[in-house]
């Protein structure tokens, strides 16, 4: 697969913050990827860079192959972006908002009429055609913000966290549609610090923090890339020293945490971890319930990469 | 792609009902208050003409008697005439019409005038400032004469001019304020400019990140929906002022082709300075709107707005204020045009709102040149 979007060297400094530093990014013709990151760790930052927005100190960015510019029309053409804040126009209906902003790449009237209509019907929005943005809840606010950014039909689509603050029912519409996009031929990216929608949608995934790419690959390449291997946690009121110490000397033991009467046991790796578990509580006769196991997340990638919690 | 944007601003802004609001319910509403606290006004203050009158023999000077024809004609005063036939007996009468309050006060020359004991402040005010005035422009054309001989006296002696515009306090008070008013509503535009920038502009709102990412040369969208906010205020000045003109009954005179022009070139002054507003500071939309509607105020109140004193106060210690005062040139426009015959004054005026006008459009040209944003 070929590149569409080639960033080199970005570096995009506000004043004394360095928001990108350094970073290089390939984006594959038909792929979703997805850039996971914290709050404040650039994502936003690279979007605006990539659509040419803002000015950038160094490095340089090719969109098919060819420098992006604020000018280079027949390129903007061919990507849709669906912003982070929602940007639609309170007076306008729904129709009339997807209308208007397909209006700005399709000029034929009868092509823009159907091309509304598929994005309406996309997004679920078929029932609240004349609704004006603000009888909308927040989740259909989100999805129409989202036809508005696709509606035309592009090959390159920017999605910038379009989920935050969405109720699950439109998260799930929202997140079926880029697959759908997708599947139709589009190019995505999509950002978010929500690790379970990108390991869910995403084929690639670039985990950014302090506007530096810290890892990347597929999310089983990433999840295998880290010590942890998976996670057992149960409950019980009273754990005996003898009991806790057999289980830290397992020899696939990373870590093991009891506290507030929650046990945690981190594996690097090893297989039966829970039989073998099992095996020692019900040799110490601890009653224990509600006991889970957790193969690794992206989460525990950017735990172990940055030492601090994704949500943080 | 001009049209096309043009006409889905229109959409936009013409939905938008707060702009809707400012822009022509507003103006509407103050001018119905105004009507009816001046409707009120109108009726204490109605001006009566002086009565006076006039030794016989001043009347001799030419242009003597032609300025007393002219402001008696206008009916500042009102001459009554003195049935005496000798000096002594017309003396006399005049002491007689004098005590008895009939006549205010005697203009014994241009010079010497005898005021009657019943005289108000005012009426002693009016009739020694049309003196003085005469005295002054006799003294200007008699130099005038010296060193050109020909000059036509009558032509330079523009005496009803003169009286207008030295009286105009008393004349048009009332329709100064709606003048004032008309001005202030052209310059309340700017919410339009304002909004118009607010689509474009990456670093004010996601609409206008929207409109930077399409494949469209910003300058023509920009263009097209300043042009169609253009239109829009200029469609809510024709109806405040023809609200004001017709169901108001204010009269704002009978040159309906300057007066078009003037409302053209002062909402597009409006807009201008609504986009300038908008690309000009970081502010947030708040406090841009604060300043917009501070400074429309601002000029207002100058112009006369809330105490006529106050536009000839500045007038008097700071004209070149209102030469950048686009609502004082606007209320100025208008009033020349209601009073005068000629157009210099007018075009004067529509000269500096054109200069105001510019320094808006460069201003908002320079900040909108970069085509990157540092930070959005």
């Amino acid at each position: 697969m070929k590149n569409l979007i080639e960033v080199r060297g970005l570096v995009k400094k506000y004043k004394e913050l360095t928001a990108i530093n350094d970073l290089d990014l390939d984006v594959k013709e038909g792929e979703i990827l997805g850039l996971l990151g914290p709050n404040g760790s650039g994502k936003t930052t690279l979007i605006n860079c990539i659509l040419s927005l803002l000015e950038f100190d160094k490095g340089s960015v090719k969109i098919y192959g060819e420098e992006m510019t604020p000018e280079s029309y027949h390129i903007k053409e061919k990507i849709g972006v669906v912003f982070q804040d929602v940007g639609v126009f309170e007076e306008l209906t729904v129709y009339e908002n997807i209308d208007y902003f397909c209006s700005l790449y399709i000029k034929d009237k009868e092509k823009r009429k159907k091309y509304v209509e598929d994005a309406i019907e996309l997004v679920g929005l078929g029932d609240f055609k004349k609704f004006v943005p603000k009888k909308l809840s927040g989740g259909l606010l989100r999805r129409l913000n989202i036809a508005c950014g696709i509606a035309h039909k592009p090959e390159i689509i920017i999605l910038d966290e379009p989920t935050v603050a969405v109720d699950p029912q439109s998260r799930n519409n929202i997140l079926e549609g880029i697959k759908k996009l997708n599947k139709e031929g589009a190019t995505v990216i999509y950002t978010s610090h929500y690790m379970e929608e990108i390991d869910l949608i995403c084929d690639y995934i670039v985990i950014l923090d302090k506007g530096k790419v810290i890892a990347k690959g597929t999310s089983e390449e990433l999840k295998e890339s880290i010590e942890v291997d998976e996670k057992i946690k149960f409950e019980t009121k009273e754990l005996p020293n003898e009991a806790l110490k057999e289980i830290e000397g397992d020899e696939n033991i990373l870590e093991v945490t009891y506290k507030d009467s929650i046990c945690e046991v981190t594996y690097k790796n090893g297989n039966h971890n829970l039989i073998n578990l099992v095996k020692i509580l019900n040799k110490y006769d601890v009653e224990y319930e509600s006991i889970n196991l957790r193969m690794p997340t992206l989460n525990d990638v950017f735990l172990e990469l940055t030492g601090k919690d994704l949500r943080d | 792609m001009f049209f096309n944007v043009f006409k889905n601003s229109l959409k936009i802004l013409v939905k938008d009902k707060a702009t809707v609001f400012w822009t022509i319910i507003f103006s509407i509403l103050l001018a119905v208050m105004f009507k009816m606290a001046f409707s009120k006004l109108d009726d204490i203050d109605k001006f009566e003409a002086i009565p006076i009158a006039v030794q016989e023999q001043a009347l001799e000077d030419e242009y003597f008697s032609e300025y007393i024809t002219t402001i008696e004609k206008e009916e500042y005063i009102n001459i009554v005439k003195l049935e005496g036939k000798t000096e002594e007996e017309r003396k006399e009468e005049v002491r007689k019409l004098l005590d008895e309050k009939t006549i205010v006060a005697f203009i014994e020359n241009e010079e010497s005038i005898i005021l009657g004991e019943g005289s108000s402040r005012v009426e002693e005010t009016i009739i020694k400032s049309l003196m003085d005035g005469y005295i002054q422009n006799k003294s200007m054309i008699m130099n005038i004469l010296k060193e050109n001989p020909y000059t036509n006296l009558s032509d330079v002696l523009d005496f009803e001019t003169y009286v207008k515009e030295e009286l105009n306090e008393n004349m048009s008070i009332i329709n100064t304020f709606f003048y004032t008013l008309i001005g202030m509503q052209a310059l309340y535009s700017y919410i339009w400019g304002m909004r118009v920038m607010y689509m474009y502009e990456a670093n004010l709102s996601t609409q206008g990140k929207r409109n930077s990412i399409s494949p469209n040369d910003k300058r023509i969208s920009v263009l097209a929906s300043i042009f169609a906010a253009w239109i829009l205020s200029m469609l809510s000045s024709l109806i405040a002022v023809s609200f004001i003109n017709f169901i108001l009954e204010i009269n704002i005179g009978s040159k309906v082709i300057p007066i078009l022009f003037l409302l053209l070139l002062g909402t597009l002054t409006g807009v201008s300075f609504g986009s300038f507003i908008a690309v000009s500071n970081r502010q947030s939309v708040g406090v841009k709107n604060g300043i917009g509607i501070g400074v429309t105020m601002f000029w207002s109140f100058l112009s006369g707005m809330m105490a006529s004193n106050v536009k000839i106060l500045v007038q008097r210690n700071a004209p070149i204020l209102n030469k950048f005062n686009p609502v004082a040139l606007i209320t100025d426009a208008l009033y020349s045009l209601y009073y005068y015959n000629t157009y210099d004054r007018y075009f004067e005026n529509m000269i500096f709102l054109f200069l105001v006008t510019v320094v808006f459009i460069l201003g908002t040209i320079f900040f909108m040149r970069g085509k990157k944003y540092e930070s959005l």
